[in-house]
């Protein structure tokens, strides 16, 4: 079969992969014409023995006499050839020696080394040897004296000869006549008749007796070269191809060429199969593929592999060279093959060891390159390739990889690699506001801020009382009952007398409230839309959809939010890159100023956790104007506001445990935006703006009763004492200011007045939030360490009527103290009860809770120059 | 946000409890965390539920986990859940 | 790439793997590929009596596709990141 003769031709290119199938399919195909590469072809029925009638030359191939069977090694020279004895060891050298560098180079080429054989002479002699353990009838030492380097000339000629040979023969069969110029010059190489033709048909010329029938058919070409003629038989070592250059003008074409055709065979295998496939045979044959690697030699890349893929190549060809090989697979091997080595070897003889040891690493080289080529389809290798690259170098890890980037360096705190990385992730961090949520949040850090505000707040005002204590005294003593003038706490208390009183009213109506809109800067909403929400006062479903639906729907509100997040997203990227951002697209995106539906779409945004997320994110892009508009309905719109409903126990009397962590994660995010708004930018009279708003288009005492919405409210009153407290100190508030202020927090207390009481939740509402809250992780409403001491958290209430009593005048202050003298008594008897209540290990307890009670009440009394301590009222010193 | 596909639907619900159906009369809801093309889902506070049918009789198990990856290829059907 | 990323960071972390064919094995994922094969460290199989032959294992390779899901601890996720990570995703795969 031809593809025995390849085998010389390709030593090191065995194929991993598909030399194993190959060497399969090489088998069969013996049987025929080649046939393509199809894979139901070559491996169906495998190992089945096939009719042979149509293969005529079966018999010269194989000889008649021996029974292959179906376990034949294909590997050859492994089993079989060890089994052969002495004089076969000769030719298993001659079988590794396949391997040369060039030969390896033109790996591809099996097919061509099979169109390469049509040249050469016919000789039909079965190969016996080869199928047997018969011993090989001519000593390979005959082949020395064949030896003869042909010129260019030489060549031709014979070629031509050769030419006239095949016609002769019949055999040139479907084969176009090899063009007579130029062989083994580069361009031919590709095709596959030309390269081979020209050299083999050179070598020809040399006797043809020499032609051992021992020598296995596999070897042909490349072998007989590799055996240098001076050279003791066992070849301890390859053969080196450079020398062959010089002696051969045509070699150094051949080699130079194929190697860049290797690499690129490489790549596109498919497509040069058969070009290439020529070029091998041409290599081995000119440059004397010399090493005797494999078993002698132990060279690395000789083991066995090389050798089985070799003999599955040339079938492998098939498809390019078919119909011309056909007949010649056979002829080949016989005559030209003694020729060949004859004269190859001459060549080889002058290198020296170096140089052949030179060539030998070289090709264990290449043979390891080679071993995995074609493995994988050029366009396998181009995908993986891409796809690495676009993890190893991308423009922005933060793209591709974002989530590991980023998530690596929230972990360490810190950053690693280089500070450009560091930078970003920083940028990062900073404006996603990812240190508002996530675990690191602190849930009362707004509140906290809320609190040392109205501490503050309360601070300066004890001033006042100092400076004029009769005042105050006179001013208290009715409403508190005869407040104990001695100090010394250990006084008895006396009873309380509290006369009948109540505070004067005021109808506010000015036209300072509406000078305060026009000022506010920007905060210009339509009439039409005022109207909207006025109308819209006080929804009171718990159901979220019910207020979903009155902006669009859920759906709609989702893809708002969605929306929201990939405009945050694209702006937070360019501030990443260093771009100009526009935050247009954002606004328009928040719908702030949306007049479509019945509730603005943005108050609906709030309504879901990551809505509430993104606000910090959001504001880092927002200008103080959008910031001031957006406020601004917001808080013309705190009625509809699905958290203020579902945290008033007036709307929700049975909180849920995942209500009450919606209403801090809202406490812990978008209270603290407004907290730090308010403390950082915003004017008085925007203060005012907002506050107006609240008053204007709700029903203040509904959201009152609201954990979320008190707290609102204490921000800006609170706020807004303190700037005037600013003033007042230094610059001074221009009359249209105080003159708004007053009329201003009027109408905020006239709609609280006579429901002050009902900003405190009932019993039943706060053991509820208790319970609820133990189960989960809510901190706000829980300061005792054991479960039965847990009770509800009421600071924000005495923190809200200390701020509403630090704005208000004395008439309103008596107000307030009459409204909720039930529960200022009930907390300080509540402080008094736990200690003597509770058992002596739990006094610590106790007296901690007892303190917190005390303390948050006397912020409130702090306002008014009181003090609640030891279950009594005295004046503050 | 304009809706075109239908990962654009899951994507609205981020951040939102959603119902999965799974292979094998497996169900799950949990807060959906991530997603990708493949329906691999990333929830949180999930809460299993797996039918059986013994003896002619439909059981179910569920079983918790506080945050859990789901393979793409087990997702049958991902919607909002029915009740809240 | 959004869950190759996401495990990522869960390497060297415990995590529980429900295979499809129900074993649940308990390991340190050690290395995850783009695939989602993981490897894992120290395994331990929840129920030893009903699959005796991966008492002996330590180290596994999990061939992606036979995974059903991956129990993880809730700390070890930063969720908003992570949504903030899909979102991406989904806005990267509509352009694309």
């Amino acid at each position: 079969m031809s593809f025995f003769g390849f085998e010389t031709g390709f030593p090191g290119q065995n194929k991993g992969s598909k030399g194993d199938s190959r060497k399969k399919t090489g088998t069969h195909k013996s049987k025929g014409p080649d046939a393509a590469m199809d894979f139901e072809d070559t491996y169906r029925g495998f190992g089945g023995y096939e009719k042979e009638e149509d293969d005529y030359l079966n018999d010269e191939t194989f000889g008649n006499t021996t029974e292959m069977g179906a376990d034949f090694d294909f590997g050859y020279g492994r089993g079989e050839l060890d089994a052969v004895g002495h004089t076969n060891a000769v030719n298993q050298q001659n079988i590794n020696m396949n391997r040369s560098y060039a030969s390896a180079a033109a790996s591809t080429g099996p097919e061509a080394s099979v169109s390469g054989y049509h040249d050469d002479g016919m000789d039909f002699t079965p190969m016996e040897s080869l199928w047997t353990n018969q011993a090989l009838a001519v000593p390979p030492q005959q082949y020395q004296q064949q030896h003869q380097v042909l010129s260019m000339e030489e060549i031709e000629r014979l070629q031509q000869q050769q030419q006239s040979q095949h016609s002769q023969h019949g055999y040139v069969g479907g084969m176009p006549p090899p063009p007579p110029v130029g062989y083994g010059y580069p361009p031919q190489h590709f095709m596959p008749q030309a390269g081979y033709q020209g050299i083999p048909q050179g070598l020809h010329q040399g006797p043809s007796q020499g032609i051992p029938q021992g020598l296995p058919q596999g070897m042909p070409q490349g072998i007989p070269q590799g055996l240098p003629q001076g050279l003791p038989i066992p070849m301890p070592v390859s053969l080196p191809m450079p020398g062959l250059p010089q002696q051969y003008p045509e070699p150094p074409h051949v080699l130079q060429q194929q190697q860049p055709v290797a690499a690129t065979q490489q790549s596109a295998q498919s497509s040069f199969l058969g070009p290439s496939a020529s070029q091998s045979p041409d290599l081995s044959q000119l440059s004397a593929t010399p090493p005797a690697q494999a078993p002698i030699t132990k060279s690395p890349a000789s083991s066995a592999p090389g050798i089985f893929p070799q003999v599955a190549k040339p079938v492998r060809s098939a498809p390019n060279s078919r119909g011309q090989i056909v007949g010649e697979q056979d002829s080949r091997e016989s005559t030209p093959r003694g020729i060949r080595r004859g004269s190859v070897r001459k060549v080889q003889e002058a290198l020296s060891p170096e140089e052949i040891k030179k060539l030998q690493v070289r090709q264990a080289k290449v043979d390891k390159i080679l071993r995995h080529s074609g493995v994988m389809t050029p366009r396998d290798k181009d995908f993986i390739t891409r796809y690495q690259l676009s993890q190893i170098v991308t423009d922005d890890p933060y793209n591709e990889d974002f989530y590991f980037q980023v998530y690596k360096i929230i972990q360490r705190g810190g950053i690693v690699g280089e500070s450009n990385k560091g930078l970003i992730a920083r940028a990062y961090l900073e404006h996603s506001g990812h240190r508002l949520g996530g675990r690191y949040k602190r849930a009362d850090v707004a509140l906290q801020r809320m609190q040392s505000q109205v501490e503050k707040a309360v601070t300066v005002a004890k001033e006042r009382p100092h400076k004029s204590r009769e005042n105050l005294d006179s001013a208290k003593e009715g409403v508190l009952g005869k407040i104990s003038s001695v100090r010394n706490s250990k006084a008895p208390r006396r009873q309380l007398q509290i006369p009948l009183q109540k505070g004067d009213e005021e109808e506010i109506e000015s036209s300072a409230i509406e000078d305060v809109v026009q000022s506010m800067n920007g905060v210009d909403l339509s009439s039409s839309s005022k109207a909207r929400r006025r109308s819209s006062y006080a929804f009171r479903s718990v159901d979220q959809r019910a207020v979903l639906s009155r902006s669009g729907g859920r759906k709609f509100v989702l893809s708002l939010i969605e929306t929201v997040y990939a405009e945050v997203l694209e702006l937070e990227a360019q501030l990443r890159s260093g771009k100009e951002t526009d935050s247009t697209a954002l606004w328009e995106a928040l719908h702030i100023a949306d007049d479509a539906y019945e509730v603005s779409p943005f108050i609906s945004i709030l309504s879901f956790d990551k809505g509430v997320k993104i606000m910090p994110r959001i504001f880092n892009f927002l200008n103080k104007e959008q910031k001031l508009k957006l406020l601004y309905c917001f808080f013309s719109e705190l009625s509809h506001l699905n958290i203020i409903v579902t945290s008033s126990y007036k709307t929700n009397p049975d909180p849920t445990d995942t209500q009450l962590k919606k209403l801090e994660l809202f406490q812990s995010v978008f209270l603290k935006i407004i907290v730090s708004f308010l403390s950082s930018s915003a004017e008085f009279v925007e203060v005012l703006g907002l506050l107006l708003a609240l008053v204007k288009n709700n029903n203040v005492s509904f959201i009152s009763t609201s954990k979320i919405g008190l707290n609102l409210i204490t921000v800006l009153i609170s706020r807004a004492a303190l700037i005037k407290q600013d003033v007042s100190r230094g610059n001074v508030l221009s009359s249209m200011e105080a003159s708004s202020w007053n009329e201003i927090y009027d109408k905020l207390f006239t709609s609280l007045e006579t429901k002050l009481a009902i900003v405190f939740p009932p019993d039943e509402y706060t053991s509820k939030v208790v319970a609820a809250s133990t189960t989960g992780t809510l901190t706000s409403a829980t300061t005792g360490q054991s479960v039965k001491h847990q009770f509800y958290d009421q600071s924000y209430i005495w923190q809200f009527l200390a701020s509403l009593a630090l704005s208000g005048k004395l008439n309103h202050q008596r107000v307030i103290i009459d409204e909720i003298r039930e529960e200022i008594f009930g907390t300080i008897s509540r402080a008094e009860q736990l200690v003597s209540s509770s058992p002596t290990e739990e006094q610590q307890i106790a007296l901690y809770q007892r303190d917190k009670l005390y303390q948050d009440l006397n912020l409130f009394l702090n306002v008014m120059g009181l003090v609640a301590r030891d279950g009594e009222i005295s004046e503050l010193k | 946000m304009s809706i075109e596909t239908p990962l654009d639907l899951l994507k609205l619900n981020l951040d939102e409890k959603v119902f999965v159906k799974l292979r094998g009369a497996r169900e799950m809801t949990g807060t959906l965390q991530a997603f990708d093309t493949h329906c691999n889902i990333v929830l949180s506070n999930a809460t299993e539920t797996i039918y059986e049918l013994l003896e002619g009789e439909l059981k179910s198990n569920t079983k918790s986990s506080d945050m859990v990856f789901v393979r793409g290829d087990s997702v049958t059907l991902i919607t909002t859940p029915s009740e809240d | 790439m959004l869950f190759f990323s996401f495990f990522k960071t869960l390497v060297d972390q415990e995590v529980t793997v429900e295979l499809k064919n129900d074993i649940e094995l308990k390991g340190t994922l050690k290395s995850v590929d783009q695939f989602l094969n993981l490897k894992l460290d120290n395994i331990s199989c929840s129920d030893e009596v009903k699959y005796p032959h991966l008492s002996s294992v330590r180290n596994i390779f999990i061939r992606g596709s036979t995974v059903r899901y991956v129990y993880l601890d809730k700390n070890m996720v930063d969720t908003n990141l992570l949504q903030d990570a899909a979102r991406r995703e989904a806005i990267g795969s509509t352009k694309k």
